[in-house]
């Protein structure tokens, strides 16, 4: 993937880059849910060139959690986001950084505020595919369960909160 | 919130470059110290020894003789 208006590249095919010294690179490392399940493998890393920063974490789906969200008997308190079908061999999902939190002692990453079923409803893409901003979108609002979500255009989409990694090492936190 | 930086490879050519030029040094000077070392062992061919020098014209003085003012 390389999408050259929003700056988006995997990691793996930017020859002349790597992950800084000083932070772990998490490829390979499980994904749990907020319940500590174990969700998926991370596979790849989406960075941003200009800024040198991972953008989203290219997730591989573990087949528990894709046979979940086709569970034919599912309630549907969620049914309203469920748009689309995911498809066999569509088994990658993106999670924002800001979303992450590492376990760098035991090395996995845990998303607090996304549950499995969530990752189950949420939208999927074959590895290697390109996905458009739209996907991005909808991604998003799967996270924050809410499928009204306020239209936010490409130009500011990135300085949402799910993308905020700066709080880590106190830059630009007016709380430090 | 997780943050992961990227950062430029380092080149390597540089690295390598340096190698190269230990590495070309090294044979440089082992080769050279074999050649002088076989300059040492080997006798030159065609090699002069000088003669012991024999003066031409040695005056032998006769002390059996006595000299009269």
């Amino acid at each position: 993937m390389s999408d050259k208006n929003r700056n988006l590249h995997y990691l793996d095919e930017l020859s002349g880059y790597k992950v800084a010294s000083d932070y772990a690179d998490i490829r390979g490392w499980d994904v749990k849910d907020a319940d500590r399940r174990t969700v998926g493998k991370v596979d790849h890393l989406l960075v941003n060139k200009e800024t040198e920063h991972v953008v989203y974490i290219d997730v591989e789906i573990d087949t528990s959690i894709i046979e979940e969200g086709h569970d034919p008997l599912q309630t549907s308190a969620h049914d309203g986001v469920h748009e689309f079908m995911n498809k066999d061999g569509e088994n990658h999902l993106i999670i924002p950084i800001g979303m992450a939190q590492l376990d760098e002692e035991n090395k996995y990453v845990i998303t607090n505020e996304i549950d499995s079923s969530t990752f189950a409803r949420t939208r999927r893409y074959r590895k290697g595919d390109d996905f458009d901003f739209e996907y991005e979108r909808d991604v998003l609002r799967s996270y924050r369960g809410d499928p009204e979500d306020d239209y936010v255009d490409e130009g500011d989409f990135y300085n949402q909160r799910e993308f905020d990694n700066t709080f880590r090492r106190g830059e630009n936190n007016p709380m430090i | 919130m997780a943050e992961i930086k990227i950062e430029k490879k380092k080149p390597m050519w540089p690295w390598v470059l340096v190698v190269a030029i230990i590495v070309g040094l090294i044979i440089y000077f082992l080769v050279d110290n074999t050649d002088e070392a076989r300059r040492e062992v080997t006798p030159e061919r065609n090699e002069i020894t000088p003669r012991e020098a024999t003066p031409q014209n040695t005056v032998y003085i006769d002390t059996s003789k006595t000299f009269h003012a």
